[in-house]
């Protein structure tokens, strides 16, 4: 969010009273839109063979995703830090906090590349179950995000520019809200 | 709320979530496990919505996703409870 919309001077209603650039907001509708239908989709599938689902993600390390969502809430709060430095230009401050946010979002990719190297190494594979189908095509789309969204706080770290900041810090967050969607309905749900 | 009270709620409903549904510290499944555990979600994306990206000052743009949001996980909802293992 801008100063001036923080000033007030942004419409309260209508497009314009979206922060940030408009089609971020598209981006962010798009994958909530494919996210959510890839959820719907394993829900239903599971109703097919409930007990199979059951048994399949009883593999999952569920502790390790939780770290992981606290992970990746933490590097969002630091990247919309991030944005409120940067509009203040306090650059130096804004660079600092997107290295850290970067470098947490390199963490859940750790983590999740220990969760897979388990669970190949247990010999599960995307062929092994249906659940194994949808868990490793989500998470794995989403890891892919994760990466798509380090390289952009890097880049945009760079100029520090609070419109470009702004931007890069609103595809993490996308990135963060698909993630606690995914995680209890992946993960948590019995 | 500022992004920092939204952040320290969101870890602690990370955690209450993970714990609610460890089978070690709950016997809890099906349905009465998806009510909180979802409805927990639902609460985190708001926050990330309305205080990390900003929402909050777009009052309507707020309630339009929280509606689309409710709708979609009642949606999660019912396909969880049809999906039930008996324990």
């Amino acid at each position: 969010m801008t100063d001036s919309a923080r000033a007030g001077l942004r419409p309260v209603s209508g497009i314009g009273a979206l922060p940030g650039e408009l089609m971020m907001w598209v981006l962010i509708v798009s994958e909530l839109l494919v996210f959510g239908a890839g959820l719907t989709a394993f829900l239903g599938v599971r109703l097919t063979d409930p007990a199979g689902f059951a048994e399949a993600q009883s593999h999952l390390h569920r502790t390790g995703a939780g770290i992981n969502t606290i992970i990746l809430v933490t590097s969002g709060w630091l990247a919309a830090l991030a944005v409120r430095a940067a509009e203040k230009e306090e650059r130096a401050r804004t660079r600092l906090l997107l290295a850290v946010a970067s470098l947490l979002g390199g963490a859940f990719l750790w983590i999740k590349g220990i969760e897979y190297a388990d669970e190949l190494a247990k010999g599960i594979t995307f062929e092994s179950h249906a659940f194994f189908n949808f868990y490793f095509l989500l998470t794995g789309f989403h890891a892919a995000h994760v990466v798509a969204g380090v390289v952009i706080l890097a880049l945009v770290a760079r100029r520090a520019h609070p419109r470009s900041v702004e931007t890069g810090a609103a595809f993490w967050h996308m990135v963060d809200l698909v993630w606690v969607i995914l995680f209890p309905v992946i993960y948590l749900l019995r | 709320m500022n992004p920092t009270h939204a952040w320290l709620l969101l870890v602690i409903l990370s955690v209450a979530s993970t714990i609610l549904a460890s089978p070690a510290s709950s016997g809890m499944v099906g349905t009465w496990l998806a009510l909180p555990v979802l409805v927990i979600a639902w609460v985190k994306a708001r926050l990330i919505l309305r205080y990390y990206l900003g929402l909050a000052a777009a009052p309507g743009w707020s309630r339009g996703f929280s509606l689309v949001l409710a709708i979609y996980m009642l949606l999660m909802m019912g396909l969880a409870a049809m999906g039930n293992v008996a324990p």
